[in-house]
C-alpha cells in the first residue's frame, strides 16, 4: 500500500512530459469518459469491502495511505485526475478533473495555469471557486497532509506559509470570475502535475475547518460523498447526486461500506463465503487460505502486479549501520526467496528500489552478493561482518504488527542475530507505524518499509532516501551528496530519456547499503460472487477503483 | 428420644471414609447418637501429629490430586528439557527462521515453507514434529520453550502476588488507620478493573517503553503486570484474616509482653496465615498462567520473537482450518497445566482445611 507520503504523480510521460513540452491543450475538456461502464451495466446496490487496516483519516488533508486514497479518491476530485476505469499502466495517464484541460506551462516551466470548469458544485450544492484550491493547499500544510512537503517545498511561498511567516501561499494566485489558478514554482518541477492529481489537493469549501476531520471527512466534489464514519472501523460512501464533473465516471453502486477488521484471514473468509464483497488489496491473502481461494474462487481472484517496493532501511547516522560493511553484510545475508514466501509468494524478489514497471528498473543480475532468486551468501556476509567490527552490537528492529509484516520483522531480526548482532524486535501497531518511525525524536536503527507508486516516475521511489527533500520518509536519515545531486538533476528530465541514470543511482544506493529492498508485490483482486469481476478495475494509482464496481 | 451427645457414654462415633470430599480425599463422618469407647480414657494417647504432617498425609491419600501433580511435573520437566530437545533432537533453536529449508517427510524432501507460503504440517519425526510456522520455525521446539516462558512468568507473577499481597494485607489489617486508608483504596482500585483489560492496557504501554532498565520485550514485563493486577486478590483476604487475628488473645498476650508490631506480625500473625497463603499459591499460579496466555494472545504479553503458549495459539489461528494442531496443541498444554494446578490446589486446600472434610450425618 501506498504508505504515507505519496509524492508526485502524473505519469511522467503523459503528464510531466506533455506539460514540459507545453502541450497545453492536449486532452480537451471533452475528453471521453474513462468509465468502465458498459452498456447494460447494473447500477445501484450496496457492497461491503473488508480491510485489515484503516486509513489514518477520512480527511484527504491529512491521510496519504492506499486505504485512504481508495475512499476519498472518489469523494474529492482534484484539478487533474488519473484515468479511471483502466487496469494497468494506462491508469497512470493524467487527464483533466475539475480543470478544463491540462495546465498551460510558462515562465520556463515555473508557472502552471489551470482553468476551472464552470458550473461545478460540491456535494452540498456549494459552487466550486478557483480560490478554494489554494485554501485546500494551505489547509494541507496546516493540518498537515502527510505529503505536504510536496506543496511547501516546490511552490513559491509554501515554506513561508508552513513556517507561519505568511498568511497565504504567495506563489498561488486565483481569479474566481475567470476560474483561473496560477501556480508559481520555485524552480521547474515537472511532476507538479502529478501532485495536482492527488485528492489531497482537491478544493474544499472555504467553510471547511483547518483541522483533521477524521470522523466526518470533508465536503467533496466527487462521484461519492461520505456517509456514516466510525473512525478506524467503518467508512461509508454514498453516491453524490450533485456530481457534475464532465468526463469522469459517476460510479455504479449506491453505497459502499468499508469495514476494518485486522483479522485478515477472517476478511478473506468473508469474501470467499460471499458475506463481504471485496477484499481490500492493501492486505495480502494469508497463505493458509490462498489455496482455498484459488481452488474454490479462481474465477473471482487475480493477483495484479503493482509498482511497489518492499524494503528494510538502515539508520546510517548511528551504530551499527553507520558502518558500510555492516549494511552490506545484511544485504548479503538476506534470502529474498524467504521474504517472498512470507508474502504467500506474492512478492517478486528484487534488490532494487525502482520496480519493473517504472523507467530505471535494473536487471536482477546487477544485485550484489547473490541472485535475488537464489540463496543468501552467508560466507560473504560473515566476512563483511568481521570487517565491520560490529559483532555483538545491540540493534532494535522496527516493524509492523499485522501479518505478514510481523513475519518480515521476525525473519529480518533472525538474520541480524545470525550475523552476530544482538537484535531485538519493536513491533508497532500498524495504524501508527509510519508516524512512529518517522517521528524526528525517535531516529530508529533499522526497520521495515514499503512504497507503492504515486505516479510512474522513478523519482517517486528514489526520493525516499533524499537527504534534502524535507520529507519524513527517509527513516534512516540517509544524506549522500552524490545521491541528492543526482536525484535533483534527474527529476527534471523525462525518465525514459535518463532511465539508465536512474538505474545507476538505484544500484549506487544498493551498493552503499542505504536500503535492503527485497521485492515488488502483486496485489490481490478478490471479489464476492455478487460483484462483476471483469468490470472491476484494480488501478495502479487508486488500487480498487470504486467507480468501476458494479453488482452482477 | 433424642440422645444427648454430651452424655457420659463416650464421644461421638467417628469413621474414616474414602472419597467423602469433593476432591476425593478421605474424611471423617460423625454420626450423632452412636457411641464409641474413648481410646484416651485409659491414657493411651496417640502420638501428636502436626497440622502440616496431617495435611501431607491427607494429600497423599488424594490420588486424583497426585495424578495431576505428576502430570504437571511431567509438563514442567518437558519444558525444562527444551534446550536439550532443540539441540539434540530437532537441531534448531526456537527463534531460528528456516523458511527456505527442507525437511524429509515420508522419505521425500519437502519445503519447510512452500513457495506460496504454506508451512509444513506435523511430520511426527525428529524434525518439525508438530510442523513449522510461517517463518519455518519448529513448532515442537517453540511449544516447549513457550511452556518455559509461560510457567516462568506464572511463577514470577505468583511470587510477586504472594510477597506483596501478603505484605499489603498484613500492613492494612494490622495497622489499620492511615496505612489502611492509603493502601486499601489502591487495592480496591486495581480490584475494580477487569484484569484482562487492565493487563492489556499495561502490557501495551510497557511493551513499548519498558520499565526503567527493563526493556519492553523482557519476560519480566508481563510477569510484573500480572503480579500487580492480582495483588488485591490475595491482599484483601489476607487483610480480613489479619483483622480477625489481631483481636485474638495470643496477639493481645504478645502485645502485653511488650513485643513490637513488626515482631507480632512476623512471629505471631504470619504463621497463622500460612495455610491461607499456601492455598492461594496454586490458585494464583493458575490464574497467572492463564492471564499470561490472554495477554500474549492479544499481543500485550510475551513479545516476538519469544514464544509462549498464548502467542502460539494466536499464531496458529491463521491455520485453524488447514492445520488446527498449530493452535490446539499449545491450547491443550495450557489447559492441562492449568487443570493440573487447579486440581492439586484443591487437594492442598482440602488437606489444609479439615473443616472441609467433616460432614455431620443427620
Amino acid at each position: 500500500m501506498k504508505r504515507y507520503g505519496k509524492p508526485l504523480k502524473g505519469s511522467l510521460l503523459t503528464g510531466a512530459v506533455v506539460v514540459a513540452l507545453g502541450l497545453a491543450a492536449c486532452g480537451s475538456s471533452g475528453s471521453s469518459s474513462s468509465t468502465p461502464t458498459k452498456t447494460g451495466a447494473k447500477s445501484g446496490g450496496t457492497i461491503t469491502i473488508v480491510a485489515g487496516t484503516a486509513p489514518l483519516s477520512a480527511d484527504q488533508g491529512l491521510d496519504f495511505t492506499t486505504q485512504g486514497l481508495e475512499l476519498y479518491g472518489v469523494v474529492n476530485t482534484p484539478l487533474l485526475t488519473f484515468k479511471r476505469g483502466v487496469q494497468g499502466v494506462g491508469g497512470t495517464q493524467i487527464e483533466p478533473g475539475l480543470a478544463q484541460s491540462l495546465p498551460t506551462v510558462s515562465n520556463g516551466g515555473k508557472t502552471y495555469t489551470f482553468t476551472l470548469r464552470s458550473g461545478l458544485h460540491y456535494s452540498d450544492g456549494t459552487p466550486i471557486k478557483a480560490s478554494d484550491v489554494p485554501y485546500a493547499l494551505e489547509r494541507d500544510i496546516k493540518i498537515p497532509w502527510q505529503a505536504a512537503s510536496f506543496i511547501s517545498a516546490y511552490i513559491q511561498g509554501g515554506t513561508a506559509y508552513a513556517n507561519g511567516k505568511a498568511k497565504t501561499i504567495s506563489g498561488i494566485t486565483t481569479d474566481d470570475a475567470a476560474g483561473t489558478i496560477t501556480v508559481n514554482l520555485i524552480a521547474p518541477f515537472a511532476p507538479i502535475v502529478d501532485i495536482f492529481a492527488l485528492p489531497g489537493t482537491a478544493p474544499v469549501p472555504p467553510s471547511t475547518p483547518m483541522k483533521n476531520l477524521a470522523g466526518t471527512g470533508t465536503i467533496g466534489d466527487g462521484p461519492y460523498k461520505w456517509g456514516a464514519i466510525t473512525a478506524g472501523q467503518t467508512y461509508t460512501l454514498v453516491k453524490n447526486p450533485k456530481f457534475d464533473v464532465p468526463g469522469q465516471p459517476r460510479g455504479h453502486l449506491d453505497t459502499i461500506v468499508y469495514k476494518v477488521n485486522s483479522n485478515v484471514l477472517a476478511d478473506a473468509e468473508q469474501v470467499l463465503s460471499n458475506q463481504a464483497d471485496l477484499f481490500d488489496p492493501g492486505d495480502l491473502l494469508p497463505a493458509s487460505i490462498l489455496q482455498q481461494v484459488k481452488s474454490q474462487a479462481g474465477d473471482r481472484y487475480q493477483p495484479i502486479p503493482t509498482n511497489s517496493t518492499f524494503y528494510f532501511w538502515f539508520g546510517v547516522t548511528q551504530k551499527p549501520f553507520n558502518n558500510l560493511y555492516a549494511r552490506q553484510a545484511v544485504l548479503a545475508a538476506l534470502d529474498l526467496r524467504a521474504l517472498s514466501r512470507l508474502a504467500s509468494g506474492a512478492i517478486s524478489p528484487d534488490c532494487h528500489l525502482i520496480p519493473p514497471g517504472i523507467d530505471g528498473n535494473s536487471p536482477l543480475s546487477s544485485c550484489p552478493y547473490h541472485s535475488p532468486t537464489g540463496p543468501a551468501n552467508m560466507t560473504t556476509a560473515k566476512q563483511l561482518m568481521q570487517k565491520s567490527g560490529m559483532i555483538g552490537q545491540p540493534v532494535t528492529v522496527y516493524g509492523e504488527e499485522r501479518a505478514p509484516r510481523r513475519q518480515y520483522l521476525d525473519y529480518f531480526t533472525s538474520v541480524l542475530n545470525s550475523l552476530g548482532f544482538k537484535a531485538t524486535e519493536k513491533v508497532v501497531n500498524s495504524s501508527v507505524y509510519f508516524t512512529t518511525i518517522g517521528a524526528p525524536t525517535l531516529k530508529p536503527q533499522v526497520g521495515w518499509g514499503d512504497w507503492v507508486q504515486d505516479f510512474p516516475n522513478p523519482w517517486d521511489f528514489m526520493q525516499l532516501f533524499a537527504g534534502n527533500a524535507g520529507s519524513s520518509l527517509n527513516y534512516g536519515y540517509v544524506n549522500d551528496a552524490h545521491y541528492n545531486s543526482t536525484l535533483n538533476t534527474l527529476f527534471q528530465s523525462d525518465p525514459k530519456s535518463v532511465a539508465s541514470q536512474w538505474s545507476a543511482l538505484d544500484n549506487f544506493a544498493v551498493n552503499k547499503g542505504y536500503y535492503a529492498a527485497y521485492g515488488h508485490e502483486q496485489f490481490p483482486k478478490f471479489y464476492s460472487n455478487r460483484l462483476n469481476f471483469s468490470a472491476g478495475v484494480m488501478s495502479v494509482e487508486y488500487q480498487t477503483d470504486m467507480t468501476s464496481l458494479q453488482l452482477k | 428420644m433424642i440422645p444427648d451427645p454430651l452424655s457420659d457414654t463416650g464421644p461421638l462415633q467417628a469413621e474414616v471414609v474414602a472419597g467423602a470430599s469433593p476432591g476425593g480425599t478421605t474424611g471423617i463422618v460423625i454420626t450423632p447418637g452412636e457411641r464409641v469407647a474413648d481410646p484416651w480414657a485409659e491414657g493411651h494417647h496417640p502420638p501428636a501429629i502436626g497440622p502440616w504432617k496431617l495435611a501431607a498425609r491427607r494429600l497423599r491419600r488424594n490420588y486424583v490430586a497426585q495424578t495431576f501433580l505428576i502430570l504437571f511435573l511431567l509438563i514442567v520437566v518437558a519444558c525444562l528439557l527444551a534446550p536439550l530437545y532443540a539441540s539434540d533432537v530437532a537441531h534448531i533453536s526456537p527463534n531460528a527462521n528456516n523458511i527456505t529449508g527442507t525437511v524429509s517427510v515420508a522419505g521425500k524432501a519437502t519445503d519447510v515453507v512452500s513457495p506460496d507460503g504454506v508451512p509444513v504440517g506435523p511430520t511426527f519425526g525428529s524434525h518439525y514434529f508438530f510442523g513449522a510456522d510461517s517463518n519455518g520455525r519448529d513448532l515442537a521446539v517453540r511449544l516447549l520453550y513457550g511452556g518455559r516462558t509461560s510457567l516462568l512468568i506464572g511463577a514470577i507473577a505468583t511470587a510477586i502476588i504472594i510477597v506483596f499481597g501478603t505484605l499489603a494485607g498484613l500492613l492494612t489489617g494490622y495497622f489499620r488507620g492511615v496505612t489502611d486508608m492509603i493502601l486499601r483504596p489502591v487495592m480496591e482500585l486495581i480490584w475494580s478493573f477487569p484484569v484482562v483489560i487492565l493487563g492489556v492496557s499495561l502490557g501495551t504501554a510497557l511493551a513499548l517503553g519498558g520499565i526503567g532498565p527493563v526493556k519492553g520485550n523482557s519476560l519480566f514485563i508481563p510477569a510484573f503486570i500480572i503480579g500487580v493486577v492480582y495483588i488485591p486478590y490475595l491482599g484483601k483476604p489476607i487483610r480480613g484474616e489479619v483483622l480477625r487475628l489481631r483481636e485474638q488473645d495470643f496477639v493481645e498476650a504478645a502485645r502485653v509482653q511488650g513485643m513490637g508490631s513488626w515482631r507480632i506480625m512476623l512471629s505471631e500473625i504470619l504463621p497463622n496465615l500460612a495455610s491461607l497463603i499456601t492455598v492461594f499459591v496454586p490458585m494464583m499460579l493458575a490464574y497467572s498462567i492463564l492471564l499470561e496466555a490472554y495477554l500474549s494472545f492479544l499481543g500485550a504479553g510475551v513479545q516476538a520473537p519469544n514464544a509462549s503458549w498464548g502467542t502460539l495459539i494466536s499464531d496458529g489461528l491463521n491455520y485453524i482450518q488447514t492445520t488446527p494442531t498449530f493452535s490446539l496443541i499449545p491450547g491443550a498444554m495450557l489447559v492441562l497445566s492449568v487443570l493440573s494446578i487447579n486440581v492439586v490446589g484443591d487437594g492442598i486446600r482440602d488437606a489444609l482445611d479439615p473443616r472441609a472434610q467433616v460432614r455431620v450425618r443427620t
